[in-house]
């Protein structure tokens, strides 16, 4: 940027949300021309930034630069026609419409109120032409395109705009190969157009080849920023942790002997591969890595009886485990879901009817509830898992995403479960709540609980795991033994580039 | 969540109700004294019970994120059953009332089995088997119902004990009985959590389908006992009078406070609806307003209730974020 003025600039910007201080004081400038990437752990703060900058969320505090001006977008329509538009990783195309009007989505050109069409036409035409889409055809129904080529659509239509500032929230996630470089290649020539485009991206690899400048997000501040050359890959991991990796996760201890789940050529539903054979011992803490949609989400929901099977059979202790989500749950065999406000928790109940939900049985007596008991029940796990309440009564609504997690475990584990399968164990939970978790985790594996879970952020794959099992395409295409463990190992056998390091 | 709004949620939900009955008994005592003479005292008492008996049907749907357009229809078919089946005999009564339950519980299970195996809108599957059930009845009786009610009946419907009338005691113990099961027992709890998060429910291993089914056939099944209260009171068959008690067992449990969303509401709750809206019914009569305006009222009250749930709603997905 040298001495110019930044086209997009935020100062200390400040966000809370209650439970949750997203933004602590976070700043980024991005100049014209250049790719700024914008790094951090999953709840860093890095899209409650991006809400900001796009209107679609306003700041506590801080204030947001256009051209060295202070800017107050009052929603997204406002920074749109300032020029600052996103594209996220959840695609907003809409699959039953044509090319041309997913492009033109939301910026019509009319003529005495009918659409015109030819100046449509032409705007989309030369937008798409800009992503390497020229050659398209625009009457084509956008679900008939790759998942890449309809990210690029959504490049497009950023592009049709008067666009000066283009956010790309994990464009890539879901891509690789020639995806992955058309997806390059396109940024590059829209940063060459004088656009300042914001990266976001985990793969961090990716970002040292792509951007001009970083900015790394931990706890909602920035806490480093500058040109990319000064970093590697090594020091942006050590900045997004804020520590040496080690003293979050330290050595587990080993686990025992006793296999209490084990896996015969189980193929979840739609699933016709080979199938998968899998053993977990107790005290075990296994990591399923992999892309989203490499089918981890699906491997444990089978595991956990939801979902159904296509073929195989599982065994808990020795016995064989029936398809069904009750089946699995009298085996012992739980699931904390991704989603813990949809599947977890019924957040209008106090706190101690959802510590009790999935054993509700036990605390009736001849089907009337022991009110004492509950109430016992909740303390108990209270002091177990260090929920944060004010009290049994509060309303589950009302804790932080940290605390919901832990009622979520804590519903699980009055049922004395043997297998715990845990999706995105700290999705959404700020950090302090995460080293807690990782430690009641390893916790109960140490009490002889055997662990699965499945997980996006590769520092928490390599970190709590004894072993990891990395996912691609719906199968289980590499193990990893915890010595062998390394997070670009894990990625070229998630995206199938290469062999593993 | 701050103070204010717990207090205004409270408000919103349990307040409100009770405040306007008060406010209803007190203007009603100023704009229509005769309005609590033992004739229409009577009236009010038969009203709390019938419409009572129906509310906690209701409610019980209502906590599963249902709501049940057939109560009316099953009133109705209660009555053509029973007249039809005994013509008037005491000694038939004991088959004819096991005929209507069987019925009833019909009517319960169909609207389950459309809500839950092919996902209907509860709304329209229910409306659907009103439409049905009534369909049914015009057919047969081809409009003109044949038999007559027992005599038997009359002590179900008009009778009294200590003074009280019977329906009203029927509705009391009811009440009771209900709302001990919702807040004391671990098929309340199943109910609540269903309703709040079926999805969650089930996934906590929770039989969410027998849960929905056990509310659908629970009101129906109420709903035959009002029929059987209704007959006795009126000692002949009309289907068409039945029609109304659709709407005033909703509107009983909605202006109590009960949530159309599901999983909030308490029967408490509940009666303290249905003595609103009785009152209200009967003051309108007085008032001499007609079925016109006994409609426009109920339906402002509704309004007002569904007004007042909604603002508590979005106090608290704020405070969920």
């Amino acid at each position: 940027m040298s001495g110019a003025v930044p086209v997009l600039e935020a100062r200390g910007l400040v966000k809370e949300f209650p439970g949750v201080r997203a933004l602590d004081g976070a700043s980024i400038a991005c100049g014209a021309g250049h790719v700024h990437a914008l790094v951090g752990e999953n709840g860093a703060g890095k899209s409650t930034m991006v809400r900001i900058l796009t209107g679609n969320e306003s700041a506590d505090a801080g204030e947001v630069l256009l051209d060295g001006q202070v800017v107050r977008f009052g929603g997204p329509r406002e920074a749109l026609a300032a020029g600052v538009t996103a594209v996220y990783q959840e695609l907003t195309v809409l699959p039953a419409m044509s090319v041309l009007d997913n492009v033109m989505l939301g910026q019509e050109r009319t003529r005495r109120r009918v659409l015109d069409n030819r100046e449509r036409r032409r705007v989309a035409r030369e937008a798409l032409g800009r992503v390497g889409l020229g050659d398209v055809d625009l009457g084509r129904r956008a679900e008939d395109l790759s998942l890449a080529s309809r990210q690029l659509i959504e490049i497009a239509r950023a592009l049709a705009r008067e666009t000066r500032v283009l956010i790309l929230d994990e464009p890539t996630a879901v891509l690789a190969g020639e995806a992955l470089e058309s997806i390059h290649r396109v940024v590059r020539s829209v940063a060459a157009e004088g656009i300042a485009v914001i990266y976001i991206s985990h793969l961090l690899e990716e970002v040292r080849e792509l951007a001009d400048q970083v900015t790394v997000l931990r706890d909602g501040k920035d806490v480093s920023t500058g040109p990319i050359a000064a970093y590697d890959v090594p020091k942006m991991v050590r900045e997004m942790v804020g520590r040496d990796v080690d003293s979050v996760f330290p050595d587990p201890a080993p686990h025992g002997e006793e296999v209490v789940m084990s896996v015969a050529g189980l193929r979840p539903r739609g699933d016709d591969g080979p199938g998968l054979d899998f053993e977990l011992h107790a005290g075990e803490i296994v990591g399923l890595a992999g892309l989203l949609g490499s089918g981890r989400t699906r491997l444990l929901r089978t595991f956990a009886g939801d979902g159904g099977r296509s073929g195989g059979k599982i065994a808990v202790g020795g016995r064989e485990v029936r398809a069904g989500l009750h089946a699995a749950i009298d085996a012992g065999v739980v699931l904390v879901p991704e989603e813990r406000k949809v599947e977890g928790l019924a957040l209008g109940l106090p706190v101690r009817a959802n510590v009790t939900l999935a054993s509700i049985a036990g605390i009736a007596r001849g089907g009337w509830l022991d009110r004492r008991r509950e109430k016992r029940a909740y303390e108990e796990e209270r002091e177990r898992l260090g929920i944060r309440a004010s009290g049994p009564e509060q309303l589950t609504g009302q804790l932080s995403g940290g605390n919901q997690q832990k009622v979520v475990l804590a519903k699980w584990l009055r049922t004395r479960p043997r297998v715990l399968l845990l999706d995105e164990p700290t999705r959404g939970i700020d950090v302090g709540a995460k080293a807690e978790i990782y430690a009641l985790i390893r916790e109960l594996a140490a009490q002889g609980m055997a662990v699965v879970f499945a997980s996006s952020d590769l520092t928490e794959v390599v970190g709590l795991s004894q072993r990891v099992l990395v996912c691609r395409d719906g199968q289980v295409v590499g193990r990893l033994e915890r010595e062998d463990v390394d997070p670009e190992g894990i990625m070229h056998m998630a995206f199938g580039t290469g062999a593993a390091a | 969540m701050n103070r204010a709004g717990a207090l205004a949620s409270d408000f919103g939900a349990r307040v409100a109700p009770l405040a306007g009955l008060v406010i209803v008994l007190i203007a009603a005592a100023i704009t229509s004294p005769s309005l609590f003479e033992s004739s229409n005292l009577r009236l009010i008492l038969f009203q709390i019970g019938l419409i009572g008996i129906t509310a906690l049907g209701q409610t019980l749907v209502l906590l599963v994120a249902g709501i049940d357009l057939s109560v009316g229809a099953v009133i109705g078919l209660t009555a053509v059953i029973v007249a039809a089946h005994t013509d008037g005999s005491d000694g038939a009564l004991p088959v004819a009332i096991l005929l209507a339950a069987a019925a009833g519980a019909g009517v319960g299970l169909l609207n389950a089995l459309l809500v839950i195996v092919r996902g209907v809108p509860p709304f329209v599957a229910t409306f659907a088997s009103f439409v049905l059930v009534e369909g049914v009845i015009t057919a047969v009786t081809r409009g003109a119902p044949s038999g007559s009610i027992p005599s038997g009946l009359h002590t179900l419907g008009a009778d009294r004990v200590a003074g009280i009338p019977v329906p009203l005691l029927v509705f009391a113990v009811l009440a009771l009985v209900v709302g001990v099961i919702l807040a004391r027992t671990s098929a309340g709890r199943r109910l609540y959590a269903t309703g709040l998060n079926p999805r969650a429910a089930a996934m906590s291993g929770i039989r969410t389908p027998l849960v929905v089914a056990s509310a659908y056939v629970a009101c129906a099944l109420f709903a035959v006992l009002a029929g059987l209260v209704d007959a006795g009171y009126i000692g002949y068959v009309d289907a068409q009078l039945s029609r109304e008690l659709n709407l005033e067992s909703i509107a009983a449990a909605v202006i109590g406070g009960v949530a159309l969303t599901g999983g909030e509401g308490t029967v408490g709750q509940t009666v303290c609806g249905v003595l609103l809206l009785a009152v209200l019914l009967v003051w309108m009569v007085e008032l001499g307003t007609g079925v016109g305006g006994q409609l426009a009222v109920e339906g402002a009250v509704i309004l007002g209730a569904v007004w007042l749930q909604r603002q508590t709603l979005s106090q608290k997905r704020s405070v969920k974020g």
